[in-house]
C-alpha cells in the first residue's frame, strides 16, 4: 500500500498499551496451545484437535512452491493477543479505542445502513456481534465460534469443524488447527432467504502478532445467504501473521455469496485457506478482492460434491510495491453437469508480484461437468512481475473445459481517447484499471464497490 | 536410471504431479542401444554440410564459439533455476545432456549463401524393441535458408499394431504390461538461428507401439531470424516432448504447429517453452490433440516474457478433443511476464467441438461422434499438409485412416 | 389435401433467455418454395435454427414436424438425415477437411455405403460448373480462405450433392454481389427442378427471388408471422419496406 496520505486511512494505529491487552508469550509450544485453550474455555475434543494439529504443524514443511515465508519467524508471532474486554451487542460497550478503530472503518455506519448483521474481531477475539432481529427471528444463528463452540451449537460445530480443510491440507492449516481463535458461525435454516447481507469484519492490530479466526458457515437446503468479509491492519514494521480458515456448506439447492474485500496492511503474511462444499444444485459464488499483505496464499476452493451444482469465482488482486501475492482458486469437480466459472484479473505496479494459480479438476464421476477459466493481467510497469499459472486435470471425455488468459499493458489509444475528452492521464489509466477490475466491482454491494475502486484510485496514485 | 524431466519454470502445488516428469529409462535398454539406423541423404544441398560424430566437449565448444548463452535467471519465488544448468537449454532439461554425453552428434551448417528451400530429409526407421539415442545441432548462419525434415518410423511390416491399438480392436490393453521388448528412441536436436536466417523444421514420429520416444529439443533464434516448425507426434506409448526456445534476437520469429494423437494405452508428458527476450519478437505455439482410450497426457506450455522484450507478442492455443472414456488429460499453460510492454495470450478448449462448429457438421447429416472423428482428422491432416514431403503426407493420412476406420 | 412435409406449430425460442419467436405456425408442402421476409432482428434466422435444431436457441414451446413425423427433439444429423438442410450465414472454416472430403463422409453417413468415386466426382464437377466455382475448390479446406460469395457457393453445392427434401436457405444472398448473386440462384433454380425439392429461403432482401419460382410469402416482425400470401407479397415489399408491416 502507498504511504501517502491516503494510506493513513486504514493505517491509524491503536497502540497497544500493557493494562488494556493481554499477550501470549511468542513462539509456538504445546503449552502455549494448552494455556490458548485454558482460556478460551474449550471442549476437551477441542483441546485434543489443537494438540494434534501442533504434532502436524510440526511435521509439515513450508510450500516449495509459493512466495517465501521465510521472513517469517513463528517463533515471534504472538499467537494470541486479545483485547482484555467481553464481546458487546452495542457499540457503546465496545471500548473506545476499538469502537474508534471499526467508526474510522466505518464499520458501525455501513451496519446501520445495509447489513443485516455484524462481527467485528479485533485481533484474535470478536469484539461486537449483533444480528437485526427480525433476521434472528427466521432462525438464522450468527455469532462468534466461541460461544457456538460452547453453546448449543457444540455438536454442529463439531461435525463440521475442519472437515473441509482439515489440519492435515498444509502447514498453516495445521497452525491453525492449533491456535485458531474468534471468527464466526452462521446457520441459515432451510427455505431462509436473507435478504441484505451479514458482515465479519477483521482488524488486526497488534504487532507482531497473527490472527487465526475460523469462518463456519452453514447454508441449509433452499436457503439464500451473502455473507461479506473484510480485513484490514495498520502497518508495522515486524511481520504480522494471519492464517484463517473458513469453511462453507452449501447444501441441497442452496446459495452463498461470499465477499472479501481484504486490505491488510503491507506486513501481513496472509496464508488464509477457504473451502466450500456444495451439494446438489446449490451455488457457491465467491467475489473476492486482494489489496493488502506483504506475500498472500489464497484459494478459495468450490468442492462440487451434488450433481448439478455450481461455483464461480470472481477475483481482482493488485500487488504493489513489496507485495508478492498468490491468488487464485481452485475448483473440483464431483458431482455430475456441475459447472464452474473464474473470471480473474490480477494487476501488478511498483515491483508488486502477482501470480494467479488455480486448479480445475473434473473427475471421473463429474460426467457433463463444463468449467470455463478466464484471467487476464495488467502490467502497469516493467519492474513489476505476473504470472498465470492455471492447472486443469480432465478425467473424464464427457466434459467441456475452456480456458482463456491474457497479458497485456494499458493501451495508449485507450489512454488518449479518454485524455481527449477531458480527463487527465492519471485519471484515464485509474479509469481503465478500475473498469479492468470491475467483474469484480459490480458484483460486489455498492458501497464495497466503492471502497474497492477507492483502493485502486490510491494504489494508482502511490508509487 | 530415472531422470526428471519436463520441469514446469514455476513450480505449483506439489499434488497436481505437473512440476516435473519421470522417464524411467531401463539400463539394459541403454546397453542394447544399437548403430543409428537412419536413412541420411547421401548428398547435402549445395551450402549444407555434415559433420558426424562431434563428441559432447567438441559440441560444447561449438556452442561457446556461437555464443550461446542463457537468460539471466530471475529470482522468483517458487521458480526453478533450470535454465542455468545447461549449456544450450532445452525443454526436457539437463537429464538429457547427461544420458546424451556419450553419444556424438550430428553437426550441420547452412551456410550463409545458401538458400535451399527443399527438405533435408533425415530418415530414422527402427524395428520393434530397437534403441537408439541420437544428437543432433543445426547451425544456421546468418541470412541462410533451409528446410530439415526429420522423420522417425517403423520399418514396414513391424506396424501390424495400427489394427490392434485402433479404437475398434478389443484387445487394446495387452501392451500394458510390455516392458520387455519396449524399445528406446530418443533425441535431442539443437538449432542456432544466426540474423535474419529462415529454417524450416518438420518433425514427424510414427514410430512402432511399445516404444518409448523423447525428442528433446533446444532453439537459439537470433534477430530477425524465422523458425517454421510442424510436429506430428502418432505413434509410440511412452512419449517424452520438451523444446525451449530462447528469442534473443529482436524481432525473430517463431511459429509452431503440433498435431499429436494419444492412442488408447499411450503416455505423453509435453514441456514446451517460448522465452522472450529480444525486443518485438514473436512466438507462435499451436497444439492440436486427440486422446483415445485410456490415454493420459500432461501438457505443459509456457510463454516467459523477460525483461525488456518490449513489444513481444506470444501465442498459445492447445485444443483437445478427449475421445477415449477413460483419458486422463492435464494441461498448464503459463504465462510468465516481467515486461510491461508485450501482449501474451493463451487459450485451451478441453473436450468436444464447440457448440457452433458441431452444429455446423451435424446440418450435414454427420453425428457428434463422427463429427469430432472428422475434426481430428482434419486437424492433424492440416499439419500433415505443411510437411514438404509427399510420401510423408501420404503415411500419415494412412495411419490416421486407420486409426478411424 | 395431403399430408404436408413441413409443419411449424406454434413455435416459440430464446436466445440467451430473450424470447425471439413468439408463436410462428407455418406448413410447407413438398416441392414448394416459401419466402420468409422481414426486417432485422424480426426472428428469421432464429426460426431457420430452430427448425434444424440448433443448441444454442432454446424452443420453450410449439413442436416441429417433418413428414409427418414429430422432430422437435432431434438433434441436427437426424434431421440432415431425415432430408432436411440448412445454408449458413456465416459457414464455419475447418482447416485440413477438404470440400470434396466433407461431402463424401456427409454423402456416406447418408447412404451407409462407401461413396462411388467416380460417379461422386462427376456429380461435383458438374455442380460446381454450374455454380461458377473453380474444381480446385473441392481439394482446398473447407471454407478456409474463401470469400463470402465463395462460402456461399459452397454451401449451394453442399445442397446440391446432399440432396436434402427440404432445405432452409438463411441469408443466401446477403454480401454478394449481382453476379454472385445470380450463380447462386441458378444453384437453388436447379435444386427446384432436379429435385423438387422444398425450399425456406429467408431473405430481408429481394434480389434473389427475382428469377425464383416462389408458392408462398410470409412477413415476420417481432417474432411473429404478420402477413403471408403469394409472391405479389416480395412486390409490395419490394416497393414500400417493410412499413406497412409494423
Amino acid at each position: 500500500m502507498l504511504e501517502g496520505d491516503d494510506r493513513e486511512l486504514y493505517d491509524f494505529r491503536e497502540e497497544e498499551t500493557e493494562e488494556g491487552f493481554f499477550r501470549m508469550e511468542e513462539g509456538l509450544r504445546e503449552e502455549i496451545v494448552r494455556q490458548i485453550s485454558a482460556e478460551k474455555h474449550d471442549p476437551e475434543w477441542m483441546l485434543e484437535f489443537r494438540l494434534n494439529s501442533l504434532k502436524l504443524y510440526n511435521q509439515i514443511s513450508v510450500p516449495d512452491w509459493g512466495p517465501p515465508v521465510d521472513g517469517l519467524d513463528i517463533d515471534h508471532i504472538a499467537t494470541y493477543v486479545r483485547p482484555r474486554t467481553e464481546m458487546a451487542a452495542n457499540w457503546d460497550d465496545v471500548p473506545e479505542d476499538i469502537k474508534n478503530a471499526f467508526e474510522k472503518l466505518g464499520i458501525p455506519k455501513a451496519e446501520r445502513e445495509s447489513l443485516a448483521g455484524v462481527g467485528a474481531q479485533y485481533d484474535s477475539e470478536l469484539v461486537y456481534h449483533n444480528v437485526r432481529e427480525d433476521v434472528a427471528a427466521t432462525g438464522v444463528v450468527y455469532t462468534d465460534m466461541e460461544s457456538a463452540l460452547t453453546g448449543e451449537y457444540e455438536q454442529m460445530v463439531k461435525d463440521h469443524f475442519m472437515k473441509l480443510v482439515p489440519p492435515t491440507e498444509h502447514k498453516f492449516a495445521a497452525l491453525h488447527g492449533a491456535v485458531w481463535s474468534g471468527g464466526s458461525f452462521v446457520y441459515v435454516p432451510k427455505g431462509v432467504k436473507v435478504e441484505i447481507p451479514l458482515q465479519s469484519y477483521f482488524r488486526l492490530n497488534a504487532k507482531g502478532a497473527g490472527q487465526f479466526e475460523h469462518t463456519l458457515i452453514i447454508v441449509d437446503e433452499g436457503a439464500d445467504l451473502h455473507f461479506i468479509e473484510g480485513c484490514s491492519a495498520p502497518k508495522y514494521n515486524i511481520a504480522n501473521l494471519h492464517a484463517g480458515c473458513v469453511e462453507l456448506y452449501v447444501r441441497k439447492n442452496a446459495r452463498l455469496r461470499y465477499s472479501t474485500i481484504e486490505n491488510w496492511s503491507k506486513n501481513m503474511y496472509n496464508l488464509n485457506t477457504k473451502r466450500a462444499v456444495v451439494e446438489e444444485g446449490g451455488v457457491v459464488e465467491w467475489i473476492s478482492g486482494s489489496f493488502g499483505s506483504h506475500e498472500s496464499y489464497l484459494y478459495p476452493t468450490s468442492v462440487l460434491k451434488g450433481d448439478g451444482s455450481h461455483a464461480e469465482f470472481t477475483g481482482v488482486t493488485f500487488a504493489g510495491a513489496g507485495q508478492n501475492l498468490d491468488t487464485g482458486a481452485k475448483m473440483i469437480h464431483i458431482g455430475r453437469n456441475t459447472t464452474s466459472f473464474i473470471d480473474s484479473k490480477s494487476i501488478c505496479k511498483g515491483g508488486g508480484i502477482s501470480t494467479y494459480r488455480s486448479d480445475v479438476q473434473i473427475r471421473k464421476t463429474a460426467l457433463g461437468a463444463k468449467a470455463s477459466v478466464n484471467c487476464g493481467s495488467l502490467m502497469l510497469d516493467s519492474d513489476s512481475r505476473s504470472d498465470t499459472v492455471p492447472g486443469v486435470n480432465v478425467q473424464t471425455s464427457q466434459a467441456d473445459v475452456g480456458h482463456e488468459a491474457k497479458i497485456g499493458r494499458i493501451s495508449d489509444e485507450a489512454v488518449f481517447y479518454l485524455m481527449s475528452r477531458g480527463i487527465s492521464e492519471s485519471e484515464a489509466r485509474a479509469m481503465i484499471v478500475s473498469g479492468f477490475a470491475s467483474p469484480v466491482s459490480k458484483e460486489l454491494p455498492l458501497e464495497y464497490a466503492a471502497e474497492m475502486n477507492n483502493l485502486i484510485k490510491m494504489e494508482m496514485e502511490g508509487g | 536410471m530415472n531422470l526428471a524431466v519436463n520441469h514446469l519454470p514455476v513450480l505449483t502445488w506439489n499434488q497436481c504431479k505437473l512440476n516435473e516428469a519421470e522417464l524411467k529409462v531401463s539400463d539394459s535398454l541403454l546397453s542394447e542401444e544399437k548403430a543409428t539406423d537412419a536413412l541420411l541423404p547421401v548428398r547435402l544441398p549445395e551450402g549444407i554440410s555434415c559433420r558426424r560424430g562431434v563428441d559432447a566437449k567438441a559440441l560444447s565448444a561449438e556452442f561457446d564459439r556461437l555464443g550461446i548463452k542463457n537468460p539471466p535467471e530471475t529470482v522468483v519465488a517458487g521458480k526453478t533455476p533450470i535454465y542455468n544448468k545447461q549449456s544450450f537449454a532445452t525443454g526436457m532439461g539437463a537429464d538429457i545432456d547427461t544420458l546424451m554425453q556419450q553419444r556424438g552428434a550430428d553437426l550441420y551448417t547452412v551456410e550463409s549463401g545458401c538458400h535451399e528451400t527443399k527438405p533435408v530429409k533425415l530418415h530414422y526407421e527402427y524395428a520393434p524393441g530397437q534403441s537408439d539415442l541420437s544428437r543432433i545441432f543445426i547451425h544456421a548462419a546468418a541470412g541462410s535458408e533451409s528446410c530439415f525434415l526429420l522423420y522417425w518410423s517403423a520399418r514396414p511390416g513391424a506396424d501390424d499394431y495400427l489394427k490392434e491399438c485402433g479404437r475398434c480392436s478389443a484387445d487394446q490393453e495387452t501392451g500394458k504390461d510390455a516392458a520387455r521388448g519396449q524399445g528406446l528412441i530418443g533425441a535431442q536436436t539443437y538449432l542456432c538461428l544466426e540474423e535474419g536466417a529462415r529454417v524450416h523444421f518438420h518433425v514427424v514420429q510414427m514410430l512402432e507401439k511399445e516404444t518409448l520416444f523423447f525428442h528433446d529439443i533446444g532453439i537459439c533464434s537470433r534477430r530477425d531470424s524465422s523458425l517454421v516448425m510442424t510436429k506430428l507426434d502418432l505413434g509410440a506409448r511412452e512419449v517424452y516432448e520438451g523444446l525451449n526456445e530462447l528469442q534473443t534476437g529482436e524481432k525473430s520469429r517463431f511459429e509452431m504447429d503440433f498435431g499429436f494423437l494419444g492412442l488408447p494405452g499411450s503416455k505423453t508428458d509435453i514441456n514446451y517453452n517460448d522465452v522472450f527476450v529480444g525486443k518485438g519478437c514473436e512466438g507462435r505455439m499451436y497444439f492440436k490433440e486427440a486422446l483415445l482410450g485410456d490415454a493420459q497426457k500432461t501438457f505443459r506450455g509456457t510463454l516467459d516474457f523477460r525483461q525488456h522484450a518490449t513489444g513481444a507478442r506470444g501465442d498459445e492455443q492447445e485444443d483437445i478433443i478427449l475421445l477415449g472414456e477413460d483419458i486422463v488429460n492435464k494441461t498448464i499453460p503459463l504465462i510468465l511476464c516481467e515486461e510491461e510492454d508485450v501482449d501474451g495470450r493463451h487459450a485451451a478448449t478441453i473436450g468436444s467441438l464447440s457448440d457452433e462448429m458441431l452444429f455446423y457438421i451435424q446440418t450435414r447429416g454427420i453425428p457428434k461422434r463422427k463429427a469430432e472423428e472428422l475434426m481430428v482428422r482434419a486437424s492433424l491432416q492440416h499439419i500433415s499438409n505443411m510437411v514438404p514431403s509427399e510420401s510423408i503426407r501420404k503415411a500419415v493420412l494412412n495411419y490416421i485412416c486407420r486409426i478411424f476406420e | 389435401m395431403s399430408q404436408q412435409l413441413v409443419e411449424i406449430q406454434n413455435i416459440h425460442a430464446a436466445v440467451e433467455g430473450e424470447e425471439i419467436l413468439k408463436g410462428v405456425s407455418l406448413s410447407i408442402g413438398a416441392g414448394e418454395t416459401h419466402v420468409l421476409m422481414g426486417p432485422n432482428g424480426a426472428g428469421k434466422s432464429t426460426l431457420g435454427n430452430v427448425l434444424m435444431g440448433n443448441p444454442v436457441y432454446q424452443r420453450t414451446e410449439g413442436s416441429i414436424l417433418f413428414d409427418g413425423e414429430d422432430i422437435t427433439m432431434e438433434t441436427a444429423d437426424k434431421r440432415a438425415a431425415r432430408g432436411m438442410f440448412l445454408s449458413f450465414q456465416n459457414p464455419l472454416e475447418v482447416p485440413g477437411l477438404s470440400l470434396d472430403e466433407f461431402i463424401r463422409n456427409a454423402i456416406r453417413q447418408k447412404t451407409g455405403r462407401p461413396v462411388k468415386i467416380f460417379q461422386f466426382k462427376k456429380q461435383m464437377a458438374e455442380a460446381m460448373e454450374l455454380l461458377n466455382m473453380d474444381e480446385s475448390y473441392a481439394q482446398r479446406d473447407l471454407n478456409v480462405g474463401f470469400s463470402g460469395g465463395e462460402k456461399k457457393k459452397a454451401e449451394i453445392l453442399q445442397l446440391l450433392m446432399l440432396e436434402p427434401k427440404f432445405a432452409i436457405l438463411d441469408e443466401t444472398d446477403s454480401g454478394l454481389d449481382v453476379d454472385a448473386v445470380r450463380t447462386v440462384s441458378k444453384g437453388i433454380e436447379a435444386y427446384q427442378k432436379n429435385r423438387d425439392g422444398a425450399l425456406l429461403v429467408i431473405t430481408h432482401s429481394t434480389k434473389i427471388l427475382e428469377s425464383l419460382h416462389v408458392d408462398k410469402t410470409h412477413i415476420i416482425v417481432k417474432g411473429r408471422i404478420v402477413e403471408s400470401g403469394g409472391p405479389e407479397l416480395v412486390e409490395r415489399v419490394n416497393q414500400d419496406g417493410f412499413e406497412a408491416f409494423l
